[in-house]
């Protein structure tokens, strides 16, 4: 063979491998998300906003809202769902005794990339105190190759590894105090369902696949939730210097206590020496 | 060599019980996720954590309300558990203590609806106070004018709470809550009707166990 035919032969070769890479990195996937990171930074050239200390009027007024997707759909993740999902939010914050009210806020009042100008306009709208923000984000692989997905959260990313027909889903709720901009807690729940779809069904158990990473996420979010929460409570009785708590005097109204007075302190003191002269 | 004038002290059990209730009470309040697990907490109550209904008696919402509580329980309730373990008696001590913590939990839950949050011993103290003033009535005949008389004043002061719907000359300070007088008309209450029962009727086996 000559040495044009060698280099020919190199060349082609070599242009195969790059179409056999380009095909990987051109992977298809379904990806559907709404991310709080987008929604509360989009502009990342800003200089990031610096949390004041927030101060928790109680009993608290709690707003709850999905975030806008950046233009992915939703997914199996339709608008019912949605706000199901928002009602059970809802549920774990009902019954703290310092939540006076939730709000479940329709999607539509939220804009993309709103940031804090929009959460600022919920909080005159519905007035709330405090918003808890619910974002997603879920992808389903469908080619061949060990992948790998990204969650951008707003303490940070995960990386998640994938395989062909993995759902991978997450559902994260992040509870904001609008006023000093500053995050009291999240709660993240994640899932993996690993791929089961053949040529034939692959669309329909894609579907049912995507159905139950948000129902598994939104479970294990719900326990986060709980744990938070009162880890949450916690913080606040242990660092008074971070968040200023005032207690109106409805929420004072609501709290009830044992209250001893002088004359059963006497007449038990008295009570008790005669008692204890006469015990035998 | 005995010493005459600490004999009776030396020869006094200790009130055990009465010591554990407000060790407990210490504790929850010093750590804050214990009284969060045990607080009355209507709508945890209404979920199905009703043992909140008892361990809220447990739980104190300020430093001065925890002080007054405990030193009165203390009191009050150590010269009870005393004089009723002398007595042999020690399984009424359990039932009275156990009693008087459900009945101020459900005389809440029940007749407070407004409340979400309730705490404080108070309710279980005029419960060991009724019950120390009974005893002495019973047994002691030479006082037992003193001992009547003593009950009547408790009895117009719960009156004029429950008129009132509030406590009167607080010690404890409600700085951050509302009195609850039901609570301690509940916990009078419930020793009122464990002294007019005869005894081995209620609870027979905490009563010979002890």
């Amino acid at each position: 063979m000559s040495m044009l035919s060698l280099r020919t032969a190199a060349a082609a070769l070599a242009l195969v491998l790059l179409a056999a890479l380009g095909g990987c990195n051109t992977m298809r996937e379904h990806h559907s998300a709404a991310s709080v990171v987008d929604y509360l930074y989009p502009d990342k050239d800003k200089p990031m906003v610096t949390p004041g200390t927030p101060v928790l009027n109680l009993p608290l007024r709690v707003g709850i809202a999905f975030v806008p997707g950046a233009g992915y759909g939703g997914g199996a993740l339709t608008e019912t769902r949605k706000q199901a999902l928002l009602q059970q939010v809802a549920d774990h914050f009902k019954a703290e005794p310092f939540v006076k009210t939730i709000e479940v806020i329709p999607s539509a009042y939220l804009r993309p990339r709103g940031s804090f100008a929009n959460l600022e306009e919920l909080r005159t709208m519905y007035g709330v105190d405090v918003v808890a923000l619910v974002s997603y984000d879920q992808v389903q692989f469908t080619d061949e190759g060990l992948l790998s997905l990204t969650y951008w959260t707003i303490v940070g990313a995960y990386m998640v590894p994938g395989e062909k027909n993995d759902t991978q889903t997450m559902l994260d709720t992040v509870v904001m105090d609008v006023r000093s901009r500053k995050m009291l807690f999240r709660a993240p729940g994640m899932d993996r369902v690993s791929g089961r779809a053949t040529l034939v069904n692959a669309s329909e158990q894609l579907r049912q696949d995507s159905l139950t990473g948000f129902d598994n996420a939104s479970r294990q979010m719900m326990v986060n939730l709980e744990q938070q929460l009162a880890l949450f409570k916690d913080k606040v009785k242990e660092h008074p210097q971070d968040y200023q708590v005032v207690r109106s005097a409805e929420y004072t109204q609501r709290t009830g206590g044992g209250s001893l007075d002088g004359g059963v302190l006497v007449l038990g003191a008295l009570v008790a020496a005669a008692a204890w002269r006469r015990r035998r | 060599m005995r010493v005459p004038a600490l004999a009776g002290v030396r020869a006094a059990p200790l009130p055990t019980l009465t010591l554990a209730v407000a060790a407990a009470a210490l504790a929850a309040y010093w750590l804050p996720a214990l009284g969060d697990a045990w607080i009355y907490d209507r709508g945890a109550i209404v979920a199905g954590q009703w043992w909140r209904l008892a361990s809220g008696n447990l739980v104190h919402l300020s430093g001065r309300h925890l002080a007054a509580d405990v030193l009165a329980w203390v009191l009050i309730g150590g010269v009870l558990e005393v004089r009723w373990r002398t007595q042999g008696r020690a399984g009424a001590v359990l039932s009275l203590y156990v009693g008087a913590s459900l009945a101020v939990g459900c005389v809440v839950l029940l007749g407070r609806p407004d409340l979400s949050r309730f705490g404080g011993l108070s309710g279980m103290v005029e419960a060991a106070l009724v019950a120390l003033l009974l005893d002495g009535w019973r047994h002691d005949r030479a006082g037992s004018r003193l001992w009547a008389l003593g009950l009547a004043l408790l009895a117009g002061k719960l009156a004029l709470e429950w008129a009132s719907g509030t406590t009167v000359l607080t010690l404890s300070g409600t700085a951050g809550f509302v009195a609850v007088p039901q609570a301690h008309v509940a916990g009078a209450v419930l020793a009122l009707v464990q002294a007019l029962v005869p005894r081995g009727c209620v609870w027979p086996i905490l009563r010979h166990s002890w």
